[in-house]
């Protein structure tokens, strides 16, 4: 495609876009000193929040796997009425206020609830606990990986499980040894997105859980609390992270695909 | 032996009906008919992909009818051949055994025959996207004889090589039916047919119209379809039978049941089970005018298309019926063949074969 002088405006309003992303954080970043920035990474409480940030979302995005993924299996090669009523079900937590999305999981799982009652008697709790905002978190990012892995499995080819099966194998050895390893790119893309969807949380988890403190939480208090310069710095550290993790799993999966 | 006992399979815009076929043990049997008649849906029915509304499949007289595709042991080439491309070659070809749970031992050593059979052992460690066509065709066969089943289903395997590949891998599917696997091979390729069957089923409309061994059904065309086939363009359907003064003729018409029919005069005796002619290509007459000969099918026409083959011209003539004619090159520039022309075609009531 010849883009020419012509096209000065689409670079124009394109440009636009790009810096209109960029800008903030490169300024965020040029605004933090450097020695504020590595006194707040030793401060514990922020080491802390990152920490349990980043298992909390791991494993909430490790345990859904277990659900999506199946899911995802059956909605890409099942033919059933309202198909399309499910995806729109599935995209609800996407389209709804996150801090709706926390109010509509706290009322199902508050201690005056069946299931904080029933939580309660193996003596775990959802409020204020890394099981709640290991929920919260899950119930915002899992359409990610569920319509992630949906496209990877619809894109296998029927004739591939066909022919496994011809061969010999059971469903659930088509499934593992021909339908999964197909779609792994696709599934690794949507356990990547959900975990960064996870650790960015900020509006679900603060209904279920103040404390323990997440990171993006932990920006929030020392906004409110101290102000800009002191939850910059935070900020800062936070998505340097972030970025880290993206481009390590985006590495990975690039590796996968070029393998 | 494999059976297929009256199949009925109603789809949205097609139907199987009354689908009966035995395929003998280690017999190489052709399927063939036009796209669309209901070929491919017989093998998935038989590897069990698709169910049929009634009917039985039977192996060796054991009804698979309600099996699951794994438990069928029919193994089924696929047109695409469906090969793995998440493994190589060898994890491909092993792939049938290890589902199996087979030693790994075993498999090594069944993945070495195998391979080489197929000629394609120098490859094994090979990924599949970085195969060849015909490399891959013999990595898909490698990997259905492996399960070592005694029936193979081909969909056309074909279809997707070059000329030069065909005739290698009909030689592969020559050795593999001459150490006794059944074979059954779906196509619309008559050089196919002409060279590898011993049985040929014809399906039409998702019917069998005919069934038999390969000089029965190729020198005896059922339909118009397998006239088209065995290089018989001229097939006619028989629409009624007159006599006059002695001499019978035929109204003979494009289509089963058309009203618009030509009368043509036929030598042979005509029974109850005449439903069509054949008129013979090579033995028809061109001329600009009418002839003055004894032949008294004579017919002007016009001339609708010309096609040129080896030392020869095909000319397609309508005069109510459309026939191919075959003439000489000095004919086709002596009559300044051209379409739209029109011209008179003489043929005699001899060259008239009543099927």
């Amino acid at each position: 495609m010849n883009f020419g002088k012509k096209h000065i405006i689409l670079y124009f309003l394109g440009g636009l876009a790009l810096l209109f992303i960029v800008v903030p954080v490169l300024n965020m970043f040029f605004a933090t000193e450097l020695d504020v920035f590595f006194q707040t990474a030793r401060d514990s409480e922020v080491k802390n929040s990152i920490f349990l940030t980043l298992w909390v979302s791991l494993a909430a995005t490790l345990l859904c796997a277990a659900f999506a993924v199946p899911l995802a299996y059956l909605i890409a090669k099942k033919s059933f009425r309202f198909k399309t009523l499910l995806m729109g079900i599935i995209n609800i937590p996407i389209v709804i206020p996150h801090s709706a999305a926390g109010i509509a999981v706290l009322g199902l799982v508050s201690r005056d609830t069946i299931i904080g009652k029933a939580a309660a008697t193996v003596g775990l709790s959802f409020i204020d606990s890394p099981l709640g905002i290991g929920v919260a978190m899950a119930y915002v990012s899992l359409p990610f990986l569920i319509i992630s892995a949906i496209n990877g499995f619809t894109e296998v080819p029927e004739k591939l499980e066909n022919a496994a099966m011809n061969l010999g194998a059971s469903r659930w050895q088509t499934f593992f040894k021909v339908s999964l390893p197909l779609a792994k790119q696709s599934v690794f893309s949507g356990l990547i997105l959900m975990f960064s969807r996870g650790i960015s949380e900020f509006g679900a988890v603060i209904m279920l859980a103040y404390f323990p403190t997440i990171t993006p939480i932990l920006i929030y208090d020392r906004f409110t609390s101290f102000g800009l310069a002191y939850a910059r710095p935070v900020a800062v550290i936070f998505v340097l992270i972030c970025l880290t993790v993206f481009l390590f799993f985006y590495l990975l999966t690039n590796k996968k695909r070029r393998d | 032996m494999l059976e297929l006992r009256n199949i009925n399979l109603k789809l949205k815009d097609f139907e199987l009906k009354d689908i009966s076929l035995k395929i003998e043990k280690g017999e190489y049997h052709m399927l063939v008919g036009p796209s669309g008649s209901g070929k491919t849906l017989m093998l998935n029915i038989i590897a069990g992909f698709v169910k049929a509304n009634s009917g039985q499949v039977l192996l060796n007289e054991k009804d698979i009818t309600g099996f699951v595709p794994q438990l069928r042991n029919v193994s089924y080439l696929f047109q695409d051949l469906a090969l793995f491309p998440n493994m190589s070659v060898a994890e491909n070809v092993a792939f049938p055994l290890v589902v199996r749970h087979m030693n790994k031992q075993d498999i090594e050593e069944k993945v070495k025959k195998y391979l080489e059979f197929a000629e394609v052992y120098h490859l094994k460690d090979r990924g599949v996207s970085k195969l060849s066509g015909g490399e891959k065709q013999r990595v898909a066969l490698a990997r259905n004889l492996i399960t070592e089943s005694g029936i193979l289903m081909l969909d056309e395997p074909f279809s997707a090589i070059d000329t030069q590949l065909k005739l290698s891998l009909k030689k592969l599917l020559k050795k593999i039916s001459d150490i006794g696997v059944t074979i059954i091979h779906v196509t619309h390729n008559p050089e196919e047919v002409l060279n590898l069957a011993d049985k040929i089923t014809v399906v039409e409309d998702g019917k069998i119209v005919g069934s038999g061994n390969f000089n029965e059904v190729f020198h005896t065309p059922v339909n118009k379809f397998m006239a088209g086939f065995t290089g018989n363009r001229n097939y006619f359907y028989c629409s009624g039978v007159l006599n006059e003064d002695g001499i019978t003729y035929i109204l003979a018409s494009e289509e089963k049941n058309c009203s618009r029919t030509v009368k043509i005069e036929v030598s042979d005796s005509v029974t109850t089970n005449t439903n069509s002619i054949i008129i013979d290509s090579n033995n028809i007459v061109i001329s600009e005018n009418r002839l003055s000969s004894s032949a008294r099918n004579n017919f002007e026409g016009e001339i609708i298309a010309v096609l040129r083959s080896e030392n020869s011209w095909e000319i397609e003539i309508d005069f109510g019926l459309s026939v191919w004619v075959k003439i000489t090159e000095q004919s086709f520039v002596d009559l300044k063949i051209a379409v739209g022309k029109r011209v008179w075609i003489s043929f005699k009531a001899s060259a008239v074969k009543l099927m």
